[in-house]
């Protein structure tokens, strides 16, 4: 999208997440295709194939395969992952897509999930849970320099970018050159093991 | 024949017989307080057995003792040798209605009109089981051959099967619809029947009909039609399961040839027959009747059937008689077990007493230690009965030796399972049949829909073998009803016209498997001989196959490959051989080679991968590539999966076993069976893919901290290194292998990227040093030398750059 901002969209996010990788057991057979990010192989029915989410949903549409749910998105792994979310105060650790690729198989191919209105369920409890804890830990995470959240996914990455980059900068401009000097003294310093959720914004 | 000698044993009323297993009596009772004892052969008077009530309900016989159930509700135990009573068993509040013995005499089971069913050990008559899980009385009650299961006919229509091999009796399965409500005195039968081999039973049905209730569904497997035209009174298997003999209530009897299920000669008797017992050993049969004689039939069967009863023991209707049925000999085996714990019985010879008293009881026929008194306590008879019940697979005959051989098997196929098989499974589509008892029918379903189109036909011919592949089917049928073997080659539906073709193999030649391949079809048949067609139906060659009995075949392009039962190993067992073939070119290319198996494995599967390497699926779960297959005398077996090893199966948590379909795109595809099974069944289940892990080291642990790294690498390291191997002999005999060649490159590749990882992770160890210039020595290109270089740059071994710099000169230069 062409618009000036420098954070991703839900959109775009949403877009970026169908050239992932999914399992599909074809239904028929399409020789190999060419594409940009892959060359996939050729589907023969009833052998896996891996094929980007984007043509996964495509064919599925006109009835020409049948998704595998990845690993993750059973009902028995999310009910345990919900129950890991609320009990402990980390976030548990989800795929870095997690949110759209659940999503968009929810929206277009719910009759290969097993029990989808289960799985859309704990998504739900999943997501909700996760936002609260965000809410919850900012206060206490926020400085002028980063704050720490492993484990979230992209999309909800971009849900807080905005303001947090807005709050940290403002944080910056309070404490004023000399803590900027010191922030950025701390940094030198510090080890970087954060490094996806690393909020840190230095603009 | 001669005419049946009659004896009025009994006043007027129902009479029921049996036979002692030995055969030497023949014990009666009926409505009259008096029991008598035939002796068998002579035709002296009858001993009598004084009772102190009569109006007997049922007999059932040992060797030693046997026990009669009686309207007044009492069942007694008399003893054979010295014509006395020997002890009241059990006792009824109402009329007892029918008694069975186990075949070791250990438990008698009784039922009348009293709901509940007792079983009564017969040494201490204070131990008793109850069994309640049946809501109407109770007709009749059998064991099984091995008096393991109680069959028990309900008047309400339900035959309900209790198993008595745990502490307490569970019920094992309720079998309704089959048998017809009766009343409790009714002179109509619905007694089941076990056959000998215990893998059956047989009941009268209310439309005169005898149906085969199979223990593997509880189903109908066969039906014994058209021999009555009044309701069945009694049946009785022969001795060996061979024949089956059925009264009616006007007297009429009929013997069966339980093969074929036709009837082969009828008899008719005054009054209705109430029991019929056969001798175990000779020919003759005795009927009870209602009139109280009973009709003694010397010859019964007639002599051009004659032969049929000195077989030893026949499959039960439906059934096939080896190999097929594995969970009934598991259970035979376990049962042999147990049954060496239970004492068994001393003597049994005993030479006494004349007895009256009726109702023959099927377990007797069916009776494993019966026949042959004398020898009862002999350890070795009894193993050679019961290896009788079992079908070949594991049969020692007694007394002469034979080999253990590989049994023959069609890829891709599987038993009857109640009354419907698979006949092929592969990634192309699946075939099965169902047996509609005159005819089968026979559906052909595709995975690719788009591309082929499913069929289903009826089959009058029986199909037992099929094979699919991309252009068409193969279908063979066995010969039978007149008919030749039959091969029918079925291209699919094209846009063109659709083209298939019989051919008929010369009479009495039986197919044994049969392969199909892009230009060729394949039969191997039972006495050896491999006939090659083409995929017009042209007879391309006719040879002998050097090793037979032949085993399997599958074929791959122009490539057959043949297994057959080799020389004797040590253990006793043939060794599996095969031999490939080139047909076009005349080849041979393997000459009956050895298939690698471990002692006393077989093999699951056979087939070519999607990119032509022979698999083997070994019954100890490991998948077997042939190697370098192409070159004579170079080929070589190698697992390149050990499904015990799978990451599912880590921690020993899951009970199942895989059923191999196919190998393409280098992963294992096959069927996931659960709880004990060991075929599929229908619904078809879904195929599972799974990557192949060789065998290097122990599989990955469940905690995943105590992994090793390195050996996941050296495992990926000889997994690539089989796989490229592969590749390259493809390339190298086939034309046009473009993907191959860039397959092979990119193979290449990726092994030096793992040698790589390997050589970084042993340069963190100092001492290490000749292992890090080995691994350098196994890289393939001049460039992963260069890489390796900066790798032991990185870890600082200088001394190792240079010997890398030295090599990788020497590999340009080269």
């Amino acid at each position: 999208m062409a618009l000036p901002h420098q954070h991703l969209t839900p959109q775009e996010v949403a877009f970026i997440c169908e050239s992932e990788l999914i399992t599909i057991v074809p239904r028929q057979r399409l020789g190999s295709l060419n594409l940009i990010s892959i060359d996939t192989r050729p589907l023969v029915p009833p052998q896996r194939a891996d094929v980007p989410l984007w043509l996964a949903v495509f064919l599925r549409k006109q009835k020409r395969c049948n998704v595998v749910p990845p690993d993750w998105l059973t009902v028995d792994n999310l009910e345990r992952l919900v129950k890991e979310e609320s009990d402990s105060p980390a976030f548990s650790k989800m795929p870095w897509r997690w949110m759209e690729v659940a999503e968009i198989l929810l929206d277009t191919c719910a009759e290969d999930l097993i029990s989808p209105s289960e799985i859309a369920l704990h998504i739900r409890s999943l997501r909700e849970l996760r936002q609260a804890k965000i809410r919850a830990s900012l206060p206490g995470e926020i400085n002028s320099s980063y704050i720490n959240m492993n484990n979230l996914g992209l999309m909800e990455v971009c849900e807080v970018r905005p303001w947090v980059g807005k709050v940290v900068d403002g944080l910056r401009k309070i404490e004023g050159e000399a803590g900027s000097a010191a922030v950025r003294k701390r940094r030198k310093e510090g080890d970087d093991d954060d490094e996806d959720e690393d909020m840190e914004e230095d603009y | 024949m001669p005419d049946a000698q009659i004896k009025y044993a009994h006043s007027e009323g129902p009479t029921f017989v049996a036979y002692t297993p030995d055969g030497r009596y023949l014990l009666t009772a009926g409505l009259n307080n008096l029991l008598r004892k035939f002796t068998h052969g002579s035709s002296d008077e009858p001993d009598n057995i004084d009772q102190t009530h009569g109006s007997n309900t049922g007999i059932s016989a040992t060797n030693e003792n046997f026990y009669i159930s009686c309207e007044d509700g009492i069942v007694e135990s008399y003893s054979i040798r010295t014509n006395e009573m020997d002890k009241l068993v059990t006792r009824f509040s109402l009329p007892a209605r029918d008694v069975a013995v186990t075949p070791d005499g250990h438990w008698v089971a009784a039922c009348g009109d009293d709901i509940n069913v007792k079983v009564v050990d017969t040494h201490d008559t204070s131990k008793h089981m109850i069994l309640r899980h049946h809501s109407k009385p109770i007709k009749h009650l059998t064991f099984d051959p091995i008096g393991s299961l109680l069959t028990c006919s309900s008047v309400d229509g339900v035959i309900y099967i209790y198993s008595l091999t745990t502490e307490s009796p569970d019920l094992l399965h309720k079998v309704v619809g089959v048998i017809s409500e009766i009343d409790v005195d009714s002179e109509i039968s619905t007694r089941a029947v076990w056959h000998p081999d215990g893998r059956a039973f047989v009941v009268g049905q209310n439309n005169m009909d005898i149906a085969v209730v199979s223990t593997q569904d509880w189903g109908i497997k066969k039906v014994f039609t058209g021999g009555h035209s009044n309701d069945i009174s009694a049946l009785a298997w022969s001795k060996n399961g061979g024949f089956l003999a059925s009264g009616d209530t006007k007297g009429n009897v009929t013997i069966w040839e339980s093969k074929n299920q036709n009837p082969i000669v009828k008899y008719r008797f005054d009054g209705a027959i109430t029991s019929i017992s056969w001798h175990p050993t000779e020919n003759t049969i005795s009927f009870g009747t209602n009139q109280g004689t009973v009709n003694m039939q010397p010859e019964a069967v007639p002599a051009d059937h004659e032969k049929g009863l000195k077989l030893p023991l026949q499959p039960a209707p439906g059934f096939l008689p080896a190999g097929a049925d594995f969970v009934r000999i598991e259970k035979r085996t376990e049962a042999k077990d147990n049954r060496g714990k239970n004492e068994r019985r001393g003597s049994v010879d005993d030479i006494l007493g004349a007895l009256d008293d009726d109702e023959e009881d099927d377990w007797l026929e069916d009776d494993d230690g019966a026949g042959y008194g004398e020898k009862n306590k002999n350890g070795k008879r009894i193993a050679e009965t019961r290896s009788l019940g079992m079908p070949s697979l594991k049969r020692h005959a007694y007394g002469s030796w034979e080999p253990d051989i590989h049994e023959p098997m069609q890829p891709g196929s599987t038993p009857w399972r109640g009354d419907r098989r698979y006949l092929f499974l592969s990634l192309i589509g699946f075939a099965w049949t169902v047996d509609q008892k005159t005819h089968n029918t026979v559906t052909v379903e595709f995975y690719d829909q788009e591309q082929y189109r499913n069929f289903h036909f009826t089959d009058p011919l029986l199909y037992d073998k099929a094979v699919l592949n991309e252009n068409g089917s193969l279908f063979a049928s066995p010969p039978g009803r007149g008919n030749p073997a039959l091969l029918f080659y079925r291209e699919h539906e094209t846009w063109g016209v659709r083209h298939d073709w019989k051919t008929r193999l010369p009479d009495g030649e039986e197919v044994v498997s049969i392969a199909l391949s892009s230009s060729y079809v394949v039969a191997c048949t039972a006495n050896g001989y491999v006939r090659i067609y083409s995929l017009y139906g042209v007879p391309i060659k006719v040879y002998r196959q050097k090793h037979t009995p032949v085993v399997s075949c599958t074929s791959w392009r122009d490539y057959v490959m043949i297994l057959g039962n080799g020389p004797v190993a040590a253990n006793g067992r043939t060794q599996l051989t095969y031999s490939i073939e080139n047909v076009r070119r005349g080849e041979i290319i393997q000459n009956n080679d050895v298939v690698a198996l471990p002692e006393n494995a077989s093999i699951k599967n056979i087939f070519f991968s999607d990119d032509g390497n022979p698999m083997v699926y070994a019954s100890t779960g490991v998948l077997l590539v042939l190697q370098h297959w192409r070159t004579p005398g170079q080929a070589q077996w190698v697992p390149i999966l050990d499904t015990n090893h799978l990451d599912r199966r880590v921690g020993g948590r899951k009970e199942e076993s895989y059923w191999p379909v196919a190998v393409s795109q280098d992963k294992f595809c096959c069927i996931i069976l659960k709880g004990g099974e060991k075929y599929p069944y229908f619904p078809r289940p879904l195929l599972s893919e799974f990557e192949f892990r060789v065998p290097v080291s122990n599989p990955p642990d469940e905690d995943a901290s105590k992994n090793d790294t390195m050996s996941k690498l050296e495992e990926s390291f000889v997994r690539e290194s089989i796989l490229v191997s592969l590749t390259e002999d493809l390339v190298e005999h086939t034309r046009d292998a473009d993907n191959e060649r860039r397959e092979v490159a990119r193979r290449n590749i990726s092994i030096d990227k793992i040698l790589l990882q390997m050589l970084a992770l042993e340069c963190k160890e100092e001492e290490k040093r000749s292992k890090c210039l080995e691994i350098v020595g196994l890289m393939r290109q001049p460039r992963t030398l260069d890489m390796a270089m900066k790798v032991a740059e990185k870890y600082e071994r200088h001394q190792l750059v240079q010997k890398i710099e030295e090599m990788r000169n020497q590999m340009e230069e080269d």
